[in-house]
């Protein structure tokens, strides 16, 4: 039996990764980390802190939707039954 | 007060001592003892990984480091620990593939079989003990520096570090690994629970989100920006940091057993988002507690600061819980990683079981000594020592990933390189070495020649000797 994730599966996990280095790379680039700027702030918070926060929902999110695509196949019949 | 703290504290004890017991008639088999019958569920296994990664690190370290450093902190462990949550449902489903086709005993045992020499064992096993002994340690240092600045009459620091030690060994050594994970359960519940009451409490204290911020502005504008003020959080710092921590999962033996011993891969999977909620949970009150020592002790000592923000500044029987919860993070992450040190060279012993099992169990007393005199002369810098910890693991990544990825080829001389890096690392530690090279840290370096050389060792070793895991 195939214990590996259908093509198309993988193809969404792997736009889901592609998703997460991007904004791993945002949260590590001037748009997250602008040096000594704390403006424009957002619910009182600075903005490393507010973009990093949203950063950090996004990709709680894309792994949310990865796990939904990269599961063993035989495993979820498994479950299943 | 005392009166609270020895509720709490006979209520936890008593509930250890249940968990040895249980777990101890559950354990039928040395599998059972040292894996936990490996069927762990979505719930319990989010717990137990939680428990383990969520340490006095977290409770008592990231707290000082928002205070002292700022907003950065978040993107150097919120995003890394995020980061990490979704390469585990990656990197999990090849380490259960491969460990599942070779009988997991642990990851020196595996790396062991994969490359075809004990070196490959050997190798894992003396990185792991070198990194993983002093993180063990600031685990016990940390609660004891704070139960020291709390009780000073009580007893010196070192007296705490040995009872902390002592109640470790005992249930681990009873109850196996089945005892830590449902002791790390409780502890995982006990550390979140602890957080929130603290964070409201000290953003209460403050007048809120609006007025600490507002406070923060006025007494340290610098913190609310990177590098921070004392320009720790550089980009390259961040950037090596990321590294070492998403890659705890593939190095550190503790965590890695948690991910082999969940019942299925989709539970890992389920783990893995519940992880990211209960990370999320764990890193928001920590920010309020952080700034609120920016704001109220700005010039004091890491044991004032935590000493008063975490004790003395709390209603008694939040503060009494406090203790107790402190204790629990602690312990719950020391003794996963004295064990998962026992496992480790449980995997490279060959021979009769039963004799193995005694020399396993006699090596997690030693691990637990060893860590026990490092904590007794390390310094209280807890979070930078734990980074050092992650960083020196996890110049062993490329090593095990080449190993474990279905695909890749496991070539010997990646054995050889990742010894070397890891020799360079410990003398750029012991400032033998530089520790920057044409401007870029030596950990960043190290981690970037390993992996490339991993990349190219494994299209060599596809074309001539290599190992399919």
């Amino acid at each position: 039996m195939n214990q590996n994730p259908t093509n198309k599966n993988l193809l969404i996990f792997k736009i889901c990764a592609t998703c997460v280095v991007a904004l791993i790379i945002i949260s590590l680039s001037p748009l997250v980390i602008p040096e000594n700027t704390a403006e424009p702030f957002l619910f009182y918070l600075p903005r490393t802190l507010w973009s990093g926060i949203a950063t950090y929902i996004l990709i709680v999110a894309l792994t949310y939707l990865a796990t939904r695509y990269y599961n063993d196949e035989n495993e979820k019949a498994k479950e299943k039954e | 007060m005392i009166g609270y703290l020895v509720v709490f504290g006979l209520m936890w004890i008593g509930a250890l001592a249940w968990f040895s017991i249980r777990s101890f008639r559950e354990n039928k088999t040395p599998n059972d003892y040292i894996f936990a019958g490996s069927s762990l569920g979505t719930a319990i296994g989010l717990l137990t990984f939680a428990a383990t990664l969520f340490s006095t690190f977290t409770m008592m370290g990231m707290p000082d480091f928002f205070r002292l450093h700022g907003v950065g902190a978040w993107i150097f462990l919120g995003i890394s620990d995020v980061s990490m949550f979704f390469f585990i449902i990656w990197f999990g489903r090849h380490l259960r593939r491969a460990g599942g086709q070779r009988g997991y005993r642990g990851l020196a045992g595996l790396l062991k079989d994969c490359y075809e020499t004990p070196w490959a064992g050997f190798v894992y096993f003396a990185g792991a003990f070198v990194f993983l002994i002093p993180y063990t340690a600031i685990q016990i240092r940390g609660i004891a520096i704070f139960l020291n600045a709390v009780f000073p009459a009580a007893m010196p620091s070192w007296g705490w570090s040995v009872g902390i030690v002592c109640i470790m060994l005992i249930y681990s050594e009873i109850g196996g690994l089945r005892a830590i994970v449902y002791s790390d359960a409780m502890q995982a519940v006990i550390l979140l629970v602890c957080l929130w009451i603290i964070g409201i409490f000290c953003l209460v204290k403050v007048g809120g989100v609006e007025a600490l911020m507002e406070q923060v502005k006025v007494q340290e504008p610098a913190l609310l920006s990177v590098p921070g003020p004392k320009g720790l959080f550089t980009v390259q710092f961040l950037i090596a940091s990321l590294f070492a921590i998403t890659m705890i999962p593939v190095t550190q033996p503790q965590v890695a057993t948690r991910l082999m011993i969940m019942k299925s891969t989709a539970n890992m999977n389920r783990m893995a988002v519940a992880l990211g909620v209960f990370s999320f949970l764990i890193l928001i009150p920590i920010i309020a507690i952080g700034f609120y020592g920016a704001v109220r002790y700005s010039d004091v000592s890491t044991a004032k600061f935590l000493s008063h923000a975490l004790f003395f500044d709390q209603w008694k029987p939040v503060a009494a819980l406090v203790v107790v919860g402190l204790l629990a993070a602690a312990i719950s992450t020391a003794d996963s990683q004295i064990f998962a040190l026992g496992t480790e060279l449980r995997s490279l012993l060959r021979g009769e079981e039963q004799k193995i099992m005694r020399t396993t169990r006699l090596a997690i007393v030693v691990f637990g000594i060893g860590a026990l005199i490092f904590s007794l002369v390390s310094s209280d810098q807890l979070v930078l020592l734990a980074r050092v910890s992650f960083t020196g693991t996890a110049l062993m990544a490329p090593m095990i990933i080449t190993a474990v990825f279905e695909g890749m080829r496991a070539h010997r001389s990646l054995i050889v390189m990742t010894a070397l890096a890891l020799g360079l690392f410990l003398l750029s530690l012991a400032s033998m070495i530089p520790d920057k090279y044409i401007g870029i840290r030596i950990d960043l370096l190290l981690a970037g020649i390993v992996t490339l050389y991993a990349f190219v060792s494994s299209i060599v070793a596809g074309r001539k000797e290599g190992r399919d895991c």
